[in-house]
């Protein structure tokens, strides 16, 4: 039993989901928004179980004293803290340009000056790995790198105005970085995606059927 | 002891590191003004807006607005940011009403605080111009949703206003109504709108997305699926660059100038920029004031932040005599009474509220005139790092060869 309803609601549900994209009739599109409410409302309950569950997963680290579990105690914190400034002080939004309104809270202080400089600091580490990486990895070690080399060189030059800049050749950087993105690059995005596309509609249709049941919890 | 092509083979990392830090500083401190050019995907977007605003001056009706989805936080706003300021700039200056909402709340704030922003700048106004939906999830039934019922999709604004109330939704029913819909994207979201909002219901996508994403898209550019891409940073430029040529055109810094002083006289009033009462008075002024009494309505504004000011200064004093006053009409002269017996005080204090209000008034239009052109010096700095990164790439690959060939 505990099987069998789990397993018949997905049928039932994906078929209905299949069948409703392919009837436009009134009626079935309004039993159609309908369902979508549900899963408005069943999609609001992630959020106190993450918050459950990154909870569990800290004050564990902390009790087991686990490496690094200082850690946990300035997320664990952080967490309340901005929940407590967002409800008792409100999310009015602060121009970082022109303080002292009276319109600033410390939410969205947080936020502006805080939370997204250290988010852009951290992306842009991305640009130093990538520097090394494509320092150690361009090796013209056989025919395949090479060509692989060389159409890098050209979208790398091509991306920047630095590409156009170069004599004689600079006008034809750009047009073949294009050719390139839209050539090859598209051909071997397109192979990639229907393969996805035929994975995806695959394990839909395990799941629909019954076949896959990793969601129940057991392989 | 290594050899010379052993050693160009390893170069440590923390010199790659430093030398690429170095490089990207320094187009950031002198800017070196590289020329941008102009590549297809942007383009494109471009002239599609363009087109609507042509076709309206044509037929002498509004422009079709846009929807604006924005998915981006922290991480990729440096790279998506200058291209959503670019976006509603366009939009702003054309008269485009546009429309945004959020699959992140993370991202709300931002499209709320970017779409304000350019709005006070630019002088559209709130529910009339532009309107913000915040947060919005699951991303699917409000994408299949806008294509059966917008209304219900939508709702309310994040002012609290509700979608019949808003003036710029009046006519906006489903995508049919509305030219074109951008996702600014540093996720998967915009694979969502092309499999629903363009297949099921043909509805026009542009997408702004990082560098990193941008070949993913390619496909669907080819395809038309996608009208466009913002390609990156480099996109961003090449948008502001044609905005940049588009202002001189309209002589766009004046207006900029007299939109950023209703802003500042405004909020220095206390009059807080996302109230009703701000967007009712800013309409007022910039919209349906003659142009000779522009500068006296505003004076109006200016002279109620300068008594605020004064306020603040005779606090302690007014509060004192407050508590001594018989009745409200005494309470309300009180200010007045306390300026005419200092009136040497009140003259320095207008001395300094004006170069207060001056140097904020600066600031902002250096930080305007700054942000639009933001990611034209990003891609400065990105340049300059292409170039060394190639240079470390060639180093290296001529140590594999030296070594090879020993």
């Amino acid at each position: 039993m505990k099987t069998t309803i789990p397993l018949i609601i997905v049928l039932v549900g994906g078929i209905i989901g299949i069948i409703f994209q392919f009837i436009p009739h009134e009626f079935v599109q309004t039993i159609n928004d309908e369902i979508l409410n549900y899963f408005r409302v069943l999609s609001f309950f992630a959020l106190p179980l993450g918050i459950v569950s990154i909870l569990m997963v800290h004050t564990g680290k902390i009790r087991r004293k686990a490496q690094h579990w200082q850690y946990s105690i300035i997320l664990i914190l952080t967490i309340f803290f901005m929940i407590v400034t967002g409800f008792v002080f409100g999310t009015d939004r602060f121009d970082p340009r022109l303080a002292n309104y009276g319109w600033n809270t410390i939410f969205m202080f947080m936020f502006q000056q805080v939370q997204i400089p250290i988010e852009s600091t951290m992306f842009s580490l991305l640009a130093f790995y990538i520097s090394t990486a494509a320092y150690r990895a361009f090796r013209a070690r056989s025919k395949e790198a090479t060509i692989l080399l060389v159409a890098s060189l050209i979208v790398m030059l091509g991306q920047v105005s630095v590409g156009q800049m170069i004599p004689i050749i600079g006008d034809y950087i750009p047009v073949i970085s294009n050719w390139i993105m839209s050539n090859p690059n598209m051909a071997a995005k397109r192979g990639i995606l229907l393969g996805v596309a035929l994975g995806m509609l695959g394990t839909s249709l395990k799941i629909i059927l019954g076949i896959e049941r990793a969601y129940l919890g057991r392989a | 002891m290594k050899s010379f092509y052993e050693r160009i083979m390893h170069i440590d990392r923390r010199i790659i590191y430093a030398i690429i830090m170095i490089v990207v500083l320094i187009p950031l401190i002198w800017s070196l003004n590289l020329k941008t050019y102009h590549t297809e995907p942007i383009t494109k977007i471009y002239n599609r807006l363009e087109q609507n605003h042509k076709n309206a001056k044509k037929n002498g009706v509004k422009p079709k607005p846009v929807f604006m989805c924005v998915t981006y936080g922290g991480s990729a706003k440096p790279e998506l940011h200058p291209m959503t300021r670019s976006v509603l700039r366009h939009c702003y200056l054309r008269g485009i009403p546009v429309i945004s909402f959020a699959f992140e709340p993370e991202a709300a704030k931002i499209a709320e605080d970017i779409m304000d922003e350019v709005a006070f700048e630019y002088g559209a106004v709130y529910g009339k111009d532009y309107a913000c939906f915040g947060f919005k999830y699951p991303p699917l039934p409000l994408i299949l949703g806008l294509g059966t019922n917008a209304k219900e999709a939508l709702k309310e604004d994040v002012r609290g206003n509700k979608y019949e109330d808003i003036p710029v939704m009046h006519g906006i029913r489903t995508y049919d109504d509305i030219d074109l819909l951008f996702d600014f994207s540093a996720s998967a979201s915009w694979m969502t709108w092309v499999v629903y909002a363009k297949s099921r219901f043909n509805q026009d996508i542009a997408v702004g997305l990082t560098g990193v994403m941008v070949s993913q898209a390619y496909p669907y550019l080819e395809t038309g699926q996608l009208v466009g891409i913002l390609t990156g940073l480099k996109g961003a430029a090449e948008y502001e660059d044609y905005l940049m040529k588009m202002e001189k055109e309209t002589e766009y810094s004046s207006m900029r100038e007299k939109n950023l002083k209703v802003y500042l006289t405004l909020t220095q009033a206390n009059i807080t920029p996302t109230s009703k009462n701000y967007v009712d008075i800013a309409e007022r002024l910039l919209r349906n004031t003659p142009e000779g009494e522009f500068e006296k309505k505003l004076k109006d504004y200016y002279d109620i932040a300068q008594n605020l000011y004064y306020k603040k200064y005779f606090a302690k004093e007014l509060s004192a005599r407050e508590s001594k006053a018989k009745n409200d009409a005494e309470k309300k002269s009180l200010l007045n009474d306390i300026l005419s017996q200092n009136q040497d005080k009140v003259k320095e204090l207008d001395y300094l509220f004006l170069k207060d209000f001056k140097k904020k008034y600066n600031d902002l239009l250096a930080t305007s005139i700054s942000e639009n052109k933001r990611a034209m010096v990003g891609m400065d700095a990105q340049a300059i790092a292409h170039v060394v990164i190639i240079l470390f790439i060639l180093i290296g690959n001529i140590g594999f060869f030296l070594s090879k060939w020993r």
